[in-house]
């Protein structure tokens, strides 16, 4: 029959599938393709304006993206079918290129991430997540409910698939951000440090409510900021603002980074700020802390972050503060009624005896009522990587705590070695000691 | 009517019967729901299947047979391999070999019948259709006629520009 199929007919076949099931096969085409079938007829071109994203804008500092934020903020109907924005804000100078040392990224590979470089660079006059140009855009992102902010994905993966280039790029960040080159490039990072309260600021009063927030990094400089102003003139607070653009927030992941313009943010007035903020996130049912490691290990720091109740809160992810299990325990034990998920790093609990490990996990099986946990080892390799490159398998030790934790399985000896990594981290500060203040801004 | 024991009895629009398997049967969601609803009284009666005709039904059954003891897919299945539109089984991208006429009706029968892993099978054959192809290219496969003004492409062209990861 189909054989002698007249071509008004194939016509009506493809044209007069339902909408929904058009919808599936768009969903399967990449961004290019979907462009060319917008351009079959009207009706495509109005299918197809959600395939042309999938739901996510990326804005990218390597390129010319607030001219393209602006644009599509131009076109309602497609700043409409955008529900996650996330920005890539890793950056480095062009000069880093030339003070590399051969023998750490061979002259072949510098070559090409050169390249790849000067192929998107295209304005770099300081534009990126300029506060004035979210106001004029946001407006029209009417389904937006997620921000993710990252560092920690390769920036660089829609146009090349070359496996040298990514060690080599995340080299040349980690020396651009290493303290002893700050001095020399303090207006970069001052205008780094900027965009966070620009895109806060610009979120809160232009995007529907959000409901995930992802920072990572999240400058804690400008969480304690004290003053702003806003585009309309009125003075503000980053807490206030971050406060209000959280408040029916659902899931968030900060990774702290105290660490700016040469100097380390430290002490209990930092806990205090990052404290009244967590506990105004109510709605809260996914909270993921990681923190730069072994820098806030003052009692004052982690007894105030500790001491909040999220009434929500359902999954919790903790990297890097090395508490004390007694606090850590009553944090979570204050949780019991609704918390089911637990991932912690081994560098989470700071434990100076095989037992108090024991006791902690098996607190954790007595105390709650876990659906998953997970312990991971932290690795210095792997924290290098990029996030879709790291290791995802926790391992068959990980398993074994998750059964004990669970009453599914008896206490598993080796346990505590296997994740003894804590205890042998050397603070980075002391490594830094002739290059970096330690602030504390009560006496600041 | 059901001729032997594990064996249904279902008939398409233009009136044919077709005697398959209850097992083969039930990777239809569809007809796995009714058949849980109505007990033994379901084996013993045919059981209509109006939106499709004969030979879609005998080449749905056909794809059913070879699927039958496939694992059930997870309920929330979405990832990225499921995404990867070249990612069809050898067996299937046989199966798909049809005109076009035939592609579509199976598409709109297996989402009739609700049994997603043949709707996915044919959304990834029509999506690699038009990979890779311009517009002009995928209108010619698909017989699909221009209705734009010259203003309105370029309107279309221009939003295109904003697409993701160009």
């Amino acid at each position: 029959m189909g054989a002698f199929l007249s071509q008004e007919s194939v016509e009506a076949q493809f044209s007069g599938l339902p909408v929904e099931l058009i919808g599936n096969i768009i969903s399967l085409l990449p961004p290019c393709d979907v462009a060319s079938l917008r351009l079959m007829s009207k009706a495509f071109a109005v299918m197809g304006r959600r395939g042309l994203f999938n739901g996510r804008l990326t804005l990218r500092i390597y390129r010319d993206d607030m001219r393209r934020l602006t644009g599509i903020g131009g076109c309602p109907w497609l700043a409409a079918c955008i529900q996650e924005i996330e920005i890539f804000v890793a950056e480095v100078d062009c000069h880093h290129f030339d003070y590399q040392p051969r023998v750490e990224i061979d002259e072949d590979t510098l070559a090409e991430l050169q390249c790849v470089w000067r192929f998107l660079e295209v304005n770099r006059s300081g534009l990126f997540c300029l506060e004035g140009l979210l106001a004029t855009a946001f407006p029209s992102f009417t389904h937006v409910n997620s921000i993710v902010v990252t560092s920690r994905k390769f920036p660089f993966g829609f146009i090349t698939q070359s496996d040298s280039l990514r060690p080599a790029w995340r080299h040349i960040i980690e020396t651009a951000e290493d303290p002893s080159h700050l001095n020399s490039h303090r207006p970069r990072y001052k205008e780094s440090t900027a965009r966070f309260p620009n895109l806060v600021l610009a979120a809160r009063a232009y995007l529907p409510p959000l409901t995930k927030l992802v920072f990572d990094p999240f400058p804690i400089e400008a969480l304690i900021r004290r003053n702003l102003t806003s585009m309309e003139g009125a003075k503000t607070s980053m807490m206030t603002e971050m406060i209000k653009l959280c408040n029916r927030l659902q899931h968030l992941q900060i990774a702290i980074d105290g660490h700016s313009d040469g100097r380390y943010y430290d002490g209990p007035s930092i806990g205090r700020a990052m404290s009244k903020f967590l506990g105004s996130l109510y709605y809260l049912r996914a909270l993921e802390l990681s923190f730069p490691l072994a820098r806030f290990t003052t009692p004052g720091y982690i007894d105030h972050i500790f001491g909040i109740y999220l009434p929500c809160l359902r999954t919790f992810k903790l990297e890097k503060i090395g508490a004390p299990p007694d606090v850590l325990l009553s944090f979570l034990i204050r949780h019991n009624a609704t918390l089911r998920e637990l991932r912690l790093s081994s560098t989470a609990l700071c434990v100076h005896t095989e037992d108090s490990f024991k006791d902690f996990i098996t607190a954790l099986r007595d105390s709650l009522r876990l659906e998953n946990f997970e312990m991971f080892n932290w690795d210095s390799k792997e924290e290098t990587l990029y996030v879709e490159e790291r290791c995802q398998d926790p391992g068959e030790m990980s398993r074994r705590l998750e059964q004990y934790v669970k009453g599914e399985g008896s206490w598993c000896s080796g346990a505590e070695l296997a994740f003894s990594n804590a205890r042998i981290v050397q603070n980075p500060l002391e490594g830094h000691e002739t290059h970096v203040q330690v602030i504390e801004p009560d006496q600041d | 009517m059901a001729t032997e024991s594990n064996k249904i009895t279902l008939v398409s629009n233009d009136g044919a019967e077709v005697v398959v398997d209850r097992n083969v049967a039930e990777r239809s969601m569809l007809i796995k729901n009714m058949m849980e609803d109505l007990g033994e009284a379901a084996m013993t009666q045919s059981v209509p299947i109006p939106n499709v005709n004969e030979s879609v039904l005998k080449k749905v059954i056909e794809w059913c047979e070879h699927h039958k003891n496939d694992p059930p897919a997870a309920a929330d299945d979405d990832s990225d391999s499921r995404k990867k539109t070249t990612d069809i089984e050898e067996w299937d991208q046989k199966f798909m070999q049809v005109d076009q006429e035939m592609l579509f009706e199976i598409i709109l029968a297996s989402n009739y019948l609700d049994i997603k892993p043949l709707l996915d099978v044919g959304c990834k054959t029509v999506a690699n259709m038009i990979k890779g192809k311009s517009p002009e290219e995928i209108r010619k496969t698909f017989n699909i006629t221009n209705d734009f003004t010259p203003e309105e492409e370029e309107q279309i062209r221009r939003e295109n520009e904003w697409a993701e990861d160009r």
